[in-house]
């Protein structure tokens, strides 16, 4: 079962994962994180990456309804401040500062890896709260591979996902396409004593095709090429007080990433660049409004990391993004520049795991803060780990907050500051018993919050700096696990503490000082119960959002169950598996942001098999 | 008693004057198109009103007042903020005034011999962005009455006159969607051009409009802050006591009354009356004239009164004693 993929470096089991050498920022041994295998999210049943973050990480993902807009709120952070990386280089987009979750399939990936906390020092702009990294991995050992993999679910929904892939030990390629529909004609109350009303106007249809090609032309050197297309079709359904709507929107996009890596004994080089073409297109013909947004950006990066000694490691590299920007809410046809350099070192000696970065990126010509890191981590007794790590972080305002008219304001400074964290895991093991605890707690001050609201004497909405926001919380995580022969048994809670208040008050929103972010719960919790049998699973989840702050209303708190049955059948030839979901087991009627309805209990039923031929020794 | 009613009927004069209509036609501006104040004159003169603009040409945008010939009732959303919910101005007229203000007053200026005179009313209606936003609800703004129609909402104007820079004591509102009512058959939005009288207002040089909804976020009010207004009557030099060109035309009797007096010459007309007692101040706030076209007047002090009639937009005014 895939939750054995949670978290700790030293319980990540990788299936399938190749590791060559370790490049230091996407090293799996950094803490707070996740990863998970496309097997791994396979089993998990989720269909876009904001159903993942939302039932397995502890983030708050503000959805505004099954099937519609879905962005991310880790730490108590903004949407803007989680950055999600495709190979390696951020994909969010440039006008909005931020990706719709909802609309990034989970099959796509080989690997997921999910980390919370400051990385800008690594990653750059946007990793103040979490990192969201997608990522794609070669397997020269495949010789041919078919994958397909269905699912139908409540309210007309229809996915159906095939891959095929084929190769050798020096060339690789592998196809996946994609197509996705969905009615999401749910039916929701809207009162007491009123009759059920039709979500309408939500239809989403989704094709995606991704080719990855990969070929080591000598046995140290390896080019990788993948090309992700997607096309999304989404209707946007009215507000629960809101009689009708006919908006809908495309996203299309051309991703194209180009890769080349050295693998030497004691280096590691890397250079890679993408383009990135991309159209978000809004249509409401009921009010005659059509807004088209288009963006083309061309990035790099050129990376080396050496191996001083067994114990010491050092990278150190240079990133650009070139990006230019088409929209009728723009007076010019704004572009943008970034380079940045960065340096990474990591020590480590018995006990002690050093981590130290520094970043200095130029946006346009002109710096933004130097940004480090120091991240420590200390083995206290064999069973107990102490680990901190400070970092300053930053966000660069998007286009939108600096070109949009009205309202724009060039003269916006990067949202900044300091980070810090503290934690303490521990972890006893037995023949069949497993358990573990831990424990973080992290603060968090960012000056320069961006927002928009109306300044007084002005008519339009703009974006300003408006507030400094300071973040804290605790994350306690239990885990305990029982492992016997063909039987398995594991209970996992975990419980999110997140304030996340104004430093100054704000009149438009009106945020006095001292108040929790909009949308931001202080209380988050999971807990989940699983049981294997051969190939047999079931799994139940449980979790609790606490009441929110909203614009117009504030979000009670609601409890969701999610039960999942599953057949599993693992052979070195291929897997076979079945699952059948209840989402919302207990129909809870609920809202995640006032006036937009969520669908009460509803099913999923999924199918998939993989035949696979591995080259032969 | 000469002496007094030489008093009332300057009273009247200062109070009503003659009266001024600014029906905005004489912008003369083609059916569909608006003025918005890209012309960065700062606002629009029409009779003794000035009706103050600020576009911001950076953006393309602007606050305060608009002048607009558009009829367009049908499309909701803020590309159409100009219309009205008639599709045309008052009295079927082609022109009319769009007032938008997001979170603070708009002001409307009187000028010349309108300062420091009583504005009688003016029409006023829906605009159609905030008229249809309040019936279907848009993606920002909620449908009025909500979800199960129970919900009292309102969306409120109100108007207030200054004079000297000194706000009169008194407002008026005007409710331009009312669900406050138990019985949700009477719920409305205002869907017709309706004269509010604002000579309670008393003596001003520049009125302010505010606007106020129930459905208020933290973001501010949610509903479309627009209204339009048309056949704004001021008042000018006193060329009559009863100049108005609009006069309406009614006696009564007997004078002095002690309990009911009746009214003649509104036989089978829909006619509202007020009262006024010889400071200005409003004793009897506008009420409908009743079947039997008699007014109580039992509760008034003995003393001088002004008996205000109007019916639809034409108004008349006369002096009576209780005694």
């Amino acid at each position: 079962m895939p939750q054995f993929l949670e978290a700790q470096s030293d319980t990540i089991q990788l299936e399938s994962i190749e590791i060559e050498a370790i490049n230091i920022r996407s090293n799996p041994l950094a803490k707070n994180q996740k990863l998970w295998s496309q097997q791994a999210l396979k089993e998990l049943g989720y269909n876009n990456l904001g159903e993942l973050l939302a039932a397995e990480t502890g983030s708050f993902i503000k959805s505004y309804g099954l099937g519609s807009l879905a962005t991310s709120s880790i730490r108590g952070g903004s949407a803007g401040q989680t950055l999600i990386l495709w190979n390696g280089l951020p994909i969010g987009s440039p006008m909005l500062g931020q990706l719709d979750l909802s609309l990034l399939p989970l099959n796509n990936s080989e690997s997921i890896q999910f980390q919370t906390g400051g990385n800008s020092a690594l990653w750059g702009s946007g990793a103040i709260g979490g990192l969201v990294s997608l990522q794609n991995h070669s397997d020269f050992e495949n010789k041919l591979l078919l994958d397909v993999f269905s699912k139908i679910g409540s309210f007309g929904r229809s996915e159906q996902n095939l891959q095929f892939g084929i190769g050798n030990r020096k060339l690789q390629s592998r196809s996946k396409f994609s197509y996705l529909e969905a009615e999401n004609d749910f039916s929701y109350f809207v009162a007491d004593g009123l009759p059920e009303r039709i979500q309408s106007n939500a239809r989403i249809q989704q094709r995606s095709l991704q080719q990855d090609l990969y070929w080591r032309p000598a046995s140290r050197h390896q080019l990788s090429l993948n090309f992700w297309t997607q096309h999304a079709h989404r209707e946007i359904p009215p507000t629960s007080v809101q009689n009708r709507s006919e908006a809908h929107q495309e996203d299309t996009f051309i991703r194209s990433h180009l890769s080349w890596k050295y693998t030497g004994r004691k280096q590691l080089y890397e250079a890679k660049a993408a383009y990135f073409d991309e159209h978000l297109n809004y249509f409401d013909e009921l009010i005659l409004l059509e807004s088209r947004s288009h963006f083309k950006t061309l990035s790099g990066e050129i990376s080396g990391q050496w191996s001083l000694s067994p114990s010491h490691r050092l990278q150190a590299g240079s990133t650009f993004r070139h990006t230019r920007a088409w929209s009728a809410g723009y007076q010019s046809i704004p572009d943008e520049l970034r380079n940045a350099v960065f340096i990474s070192w990591m020590w480590q000696v018995d006990k002690l795991q050093v981590q130290s970065s520094l970043r200095q990126e130029m946006v346009d010509g002109k710096s933004v803060p130097l940004v480090p890191i120091l991240d420590l981590t200390y083995r206290l007794l064999p069973a107990w780990s102490l680990r901190a790590k400070a970092s300053r972080n930053y966000r660069l305002p998007t286009f939108n907050d600096r070109y949009w008219v009205p309202g724009g304001n060039p003269d916006l400074l990067p949202e900044s500051g300091w980070s810090s964290e503290i934690g303490i895991r521990t972890e006893k093991r037995t023949p069949y018993w497993r358990l573990s605890f831990d424990l973080t707690a992290f603060n968090r001050r960012i000056d320069n919050w961006i927002m928009w609201g109306i300044a007084e004497g002005q008519n339009y909405w703009s974006a300003n700096n408006l507030t400094r926001v300071w973040s804290r919380g605790l994350e306690p995580r239990f885990s305990l696990a029982y492992h016997q022969n063909d039987f398995r048994f594991q209970t996992q809670l975990s419980y999110d503490y997140v304030l996340s208040t104004t430093q100054t008050a704000v009149e438009v929103p009106r945020m006095p000082l001292g108040s929790q972010l909009l949308y931001t719960p202080i209380h988050q919790a999971q807990a989940r119960i699983s049981l294997d049998w051969r190939n047999l699973g079931v799994r139940y989840t449980h979790l609790y959002t606490g009441k929110t702050t909203g614009i117009n209303a504030n979000p009670p708190a609601f409890q969701l169950g999610n039960v999942h049955l599953q057949y599993l059948r693992k052979r070195k030839s291929g897997n076979y598996l079945i699952f059948f979901q209840i989402n919302n087991l207990w129909d809870v009627d609920y809202q995640v942001l006032e006036r937009r309805p969520m669908p009460g209990i509803h099913y999923q039923l999924g199918i998939n098999f993989t035949l696979n031929k591995n080259q032969s020794k | 008693m000469k002496q007094i009613f030489t008093i009332s009927l300057l009273l009247i004069s200062s109070l009503l004057g003659a009266q001024n209509t600014s029906d905005f036609e004489n912008f003369n501006i083609a059916v569909d198109s608006f003025l918005n104040g890209s012309n960065n004159q700062g606002g629009f003169s029409d009779g003794f009103l000035f009706l103050p603009n600020n576009y911001d040409s950076a953006f393309n945008s602007w606050d305060g007042w608009a002048i607009s010939a558009t009829t367009d009732t049908l499309t909701p959303g803020f590309m159409n903020p100009f219309s009205s919910i008639t599709g045309m101005g008052a009295d079927s007229s082609n022109t009319y005034a769009v007032s938008f203000k997001f979170g603070a007053e708009n002001i409307m200026r009187l000028e010349n011999e309108a300062a420091g005179k009583v504005v009688s009313g003016m029409m006023i209606t829906n605009n159609t962005y905030a008229a249809l936003s309040m019936r279907e609800g848009d993606s920002f703004a909620k449908k009025f009455g909500g979800a199960s129609g129970d919900d009292p909402d309102f969306f409120l104007l109100t108007i207030k006159a200054y004079r000297d820079g000194v706000q009169s004591t008194d407002s008026v509102d005007f409710y331009l969607a009312d669900f406050r009512f138990a019985d949700n058959s009477e719920d409305y939005i205002v869907d017709e051009w309706t004269f509010v009288d604002l000579s309670s207002l008393g003596e001003a040089d520049s009125l302010g409009f505010s606007l106020s909804s129930s459905d208020v976020g933290m973001f501010g009010m949610n509903t479309p802050a627009y209204f339009c207004i048309d056949n704004v009557q001021t008042g000018d030099a006193a060329t009559g006591i009863f100049g108005n060109r609009e006069e309406l035309a009614f006696s009564f009797y007997p004078n002095p009354s002690s309990d009911v007096i009746k009214i003649q010459g509104m036989e089978g007309k829909t006619a509202h009356y007020s009262i006024y007692d010889m400071s200005g101040r409003e004793i009897i706030s506008e009420e409908r004239l009743s079947f039997d076209q008699q007014i109580s007047v039992n509760n008034l002090q003995p003393g001088y009164y002004l008996l205000k009639m109007r019916e639809g937009n034409k108004l008349g005014t006369e002096v009576f004693i209780k005694k």
